[in-house]
């Protein structure tokens, strides 16, 4: 698998959007969702671009093979600021959740 | 529980085949005898609806003669052609399996518009059908998708607020990523004891058996997989037992022991796993 950002620190805004926009084109292929390229920011995972459960587990394993040297805390991406539950977000809040989370890739 | 075979009489009598609507529109319905099979506590019916991806808008065709009122109004509020097409295919499984079970246990005939399967606040599919015999029997019914296929499965239950799950994984789709995304360390060891050759297999299993209890349970993955956690996994048996957080808001949490326990297989094409809480 090619992964144009497995050796990069870079931790801006743009190269996390780039990292969450190619790991949903990967598990997208299943996916009933029209999924343009490029991916919308404000897309959500589920209603828009139609991932499943399954697709969303294989995102979070594909983006912690290459996501840095801890586990990336998955189960936040779904708590809102608030603290409730949330049961669907958007590209860009995966974006900003790796932003956040993403420390130094494994090499 | 009859037999997977042409002259079953309760296909003939239900006349799978064409959907009302859908003249010259590849939409196949049939009975789903395997995941029904292994949960042989319960008389339960599972049917699987399959559409050819090349084909039309067939849903819009058959909406105004497969759906109520309120289910048709939330299938027109779904965004995109292939989210309605997806939400249709499920409801007519899940209506024929509904049929199958009213058919077996009451000898009711119930045509495909008269039963509703409508999501409730927590999105759980519920069953309404003015042919439903006044009992304290309800039915609880679990509808899964996978590629151009959804399967549901419906069964008789007397239990509290659980009901039945199931869950369904392409043997054949890309899964990379999912042992790293959706299972612990201690639940990848319980993987690696698989033989190698069936071992992908086995990871969608286990998967699908999380995805099982969490939507017996009625309150789903909680955008967190490991709140499901594999204990143990009886590979002869066909069954995996599964750990549910303590965190989770169940509606009767006496009815959680220390675990729930799934059953799995592979068949036509698909892992598969089926899980009930009464």
């Amino acid at each position: 698998m090619k992964w144009p950002f497995h050796e990069s620190h870079d931790r801006t805004p743009e190269t996390a959007l780039h990292l969450a926009m190619d790991a949903i084109a990967q598990v997208s292929g299943n996916a009933w969702g029209t999924v343009e390229s490029p991916i919308p920011p404000q897309a959500f995972l589920g209603a828009d671009l139609g991932l499943s459960s399954l697709a969303v587990a294989r995102l979070a394993g594909i983006l912690n093979q290459h996501g840095g040297t801890k586990p990336l805390p998955f189960h936040k991406l779904f708590v809102s600021p608030e603290g409730s539950l949330r049961h669907d977000v958007r590209v860009s809040d995966l974006a900003a959740f790796l932003e956040q989370h993403r420390n130094t890739p494994r090499l | 529980m009859t037999g997977d075979s042409p002259s079953d009489p309760f296909r003939a009598a239900l006349g799978f085949g064409m959907l009302p609507g859908c003249l010259g529109h590849a939409v196949v319905r049939n009975p789903w005898f395997e995941p029904a099979r292994v949960s042989l506590r319960m008389t339960s019916w599972c049917c699987q609806c399959v559409d050819d991806i090349q084909t039309g808008p067939w849903d819009e065709e058959a909406a105004p003669y497969s759906l109520l009122e309120p289910e048709w109004r939330v299938w027109r509020s779904l965004p995109h052609a292939s989210a309605r097409r997806q939400w249709m295919r499920g409801r007519v499984a899940a209506k024929d399996a509904v049929r199958l079970l009213l058919l077996d246990r009451y000898s009711i005939m119930a045509p495909l518009e008269t039963v509703g399967v409508l999501p409730d606040l927590q999105g759980r599919p519920r069953v309404t059908c003015a042919a439903l015999p006044k009992t304290s029997a309800w039915i609880s019914v679990s509808i899964s998708h996978c590629g151009n296929s959804s399967v549901a499965l419906a069964t008789e239950q007397t239990g509290t607020g659980h009901g039945v799950g199931i869950d369904v994984a392409s043997l054949t789709d890309n899964h990379e990523g999912l042992a790293e995304g959706g299972f612990c360390p201690a639940e990848t060891a319980l993987l690696e004891e698989c033989p190698e050759p069936d071992r992908p297999h086995w990871l969608l299993r286990l998967w699908c058996a999380k995805e099982a209890v969490a939507k017996a349970l009625g309150v789903g993955l909680k955008g967190n997989p490991m709140n499901y956690r594999v204990l143990r996994v009886d590979r002869p048996g066909g069954t995996v037992e599964i750990q549910v957080a303590d965190t989770l808001e169940l509606a009767d949490p006496s009815r959680i022991q220390e675990s729930v326990t799934a059953h799995v297989g592979c068949d036509r094409g698909m892992a598969f796993a089926v899980a009930w809480v009464e």
